[in-house]
């Protein structure tokens, strides 16, 4: 299984701050965001015209980094700290 | 806090106080400049009065970002000590919100090193700001271009 998080507005409007999907069919950041779809219908609009930030297990990465079973995948709108 | 280690990260909500940092970073021996930078919440934005803050960091790559950007900061301007302190959870007006110090052996590194790391943890670190207009009304804080601009200028230095 692969943990996918969500943080921030994202997770607000998603309504959601975690799940868990099934790691079958996935290799990269972009397979989970395909799989959004028919799993999370409200991706498109929650996201809006937001960039958004991936990170596997604590690194930020790119769309196309691949991802395994067990990983721990997050997604979220830029960053404002400081 | 340990005497003898480079870097003090912490992520908290509790306040921090600037004495006791300023005098760890102090017991760095040959450094002749200490730079401290410490963040305090406004009372208003670009629309009007806020009432406060609130802080989502993403826990434990929050401090792991942090504990990265100070080692990279160590080995881009030759600082020794590095302390950042970032609170999360909810904040009021002219509460203390970060604290960044670094020392160095003189002024010029540690004032860079201080600006770098401020510079990146606003594009770089998982963290997340909510304003409070009042009791019921709050928005997530949009990405400032300035900011994106700040830390873009370290990179051309690499």
């Amino acid at each position: 299984m692969i943990t996918v998080k969500f943080f921030a507005s994202f997770r607000e409007r998603l309504g959601k701050e975690e799940m868990t999907i099934d790691a079958n069919a996935i290799s990269t950041v972009a397979d989970i965001v395909d799989s959004f779809s028919t799993t999370l219908p409200k991706w498109i609009d929650v996201v809006g015209d937001n960039n958004v930030l991936c990170a596997v297990n604590h690194t930020i990465v790119d769309i196309s980094s691949p991802v395994n079973d067990g990983d721990e995948v997050a997604f979220f709108p830029p960053v404002t700290g400081g | 806090m340990t005497s003898d280690a480079l870097q003090l990260i912490r992520v908290q909500y509790e306040d921090f106080n600037v004495s006791a940092l300023y005098e760890w970073l102090r017991g760095a021996e040959g450094d002749g400049a200490i730079v401290t930078f410490t963040g305090i919440v406004r009372d208003f934005n670009a629309q009007g009065a806020l009432t406060g803050i609130e802080l989502e960091q993403y826990a434990p790559m929050t401090e792991k970002a942090l504990e990265q950007l100070a080692l990279k900061a160590q080995q881009k301007f030759t600082v020794s000590r590095t302390a950042i302190i970032h609170r999360i959870g909810r904040l009021h007006a002219n509460q203390q919100i970060v604290f960044v110090g670094v020392t160095s052996h003189h002024r010029l590194a540690a004032f860079e090193a201080a600006q770098f790391i401020m510079d990146t943890l606003k594009t770089d670190v998982p963290l997340w700001k909510k304003e409070w207009i009042d009791e019921q009304q709050s928005q997530w804080v949009e990405v400032k271009s300035s900011d994106i601009n700040a830390a873009k200028r370290w990179q051309t230095s690499d």
